[in-house]
């Protein structure tokens, strides 16, 4: 998708009060990407959503001294978000970071994230530190090529 | 493009000091928006190539520097071994 068409769509988000930023250099995402962007940027606890040219970053809270750096980092005291790394040469999303301190809410931004996934893109968890997190999220989109 | 941790520091350095000023941060007329907006991506794009890139290849093989993102990805998926 080209740059004036999804800056036109998060424009919708930004209006609502949460920030989408794609970084200036970036002029055309993969649709998928734009999809879970806006998916994301619809649940409530978001305000933050970033997209750089191979991740994507949602969040409840950025970082005070840096503009555009949503806080995504596990184990944060009180930050809701994830942080997906995505290559388009494969067409693979990696779940790299997910913080919920609110039960629940980590299974509401990976639903975002794969409710409309396309059947050409493979989810995967390279580093698993969740505890079972992760077992269940597969076996709940067991339709999906998970690498993990 | 930053090429450098000590040019990232310096960047860094220099968006802390923009942020001081709030015409910075809500004025998009002002210079320091426009310069803050420019720091801003610089510096994320610096993180996103090699400080989330040094992260994904902790522990594997080196002499993956050159290669993109989703290179990585599919080395990575096939070395990693599932954490317990």
């Amino acid at each position: 998708m080209k740059r004036k068409e999804f800056d036109k769509l998060f424009l919708r988000s930004n209006e609502s009060g949460t920030q989408v930023w794609v970084i200036t250099r970036v002029k055309e995402l993969p649709d998928a990407i734009v999809q879970m962007a806006f998916n994301l940027a619809q649940l409530d606890f978001i305000k933050y959503v970033r997209i750089c040219d191979e991740t994507l970053a949602a969040s409840s809270e950025n970082y005070p001294n840096r503009p555009k750096v949503p806080i995504t980092n596990m184990n944060h005291e009180t930050a809701i978000g994830i942080q997906i790394l995505y290559g388009t040469k494969y067409n693979i999303i990696d779940f790299y970071d997910i913080n919920s301190p609110i039960k629940g809410n980590g299974s509401k931004m990976v639903d975002a994230v794969l409710k409309d996934f396309p059947k050409d893109w493979q989810p995967a968890v390279i580093m698993d530190w969740s505890n079972g997190f992760w077992e269940k999220m597969e076996k709940k989109y067991d339709n999906l090529d998970w690498m993990m | 493009m930053i090429t450098s941790e000590k040019e990232y520091e310096a960047i860094v350095t220099k968006i802390e000091e923009l942020l001081t000023n709030p015409e910075n941060i809500e004025n998009p007329e002002s210079k320091g928006f426009e310069e803050l907006n420019r720091l801003s991506d610089l510096a994320v794009d610096y993180e996103e190539k090699s400080l989330l890139r040094e992260e994904l290849i902790k522990g594997e093989e080196s002499g993956m520097s050159d290669k993109s993102m989703a290179e990585i990805l599919e080395e990575a998926i096939k070395r990693a071994p599932k954490a317990q």
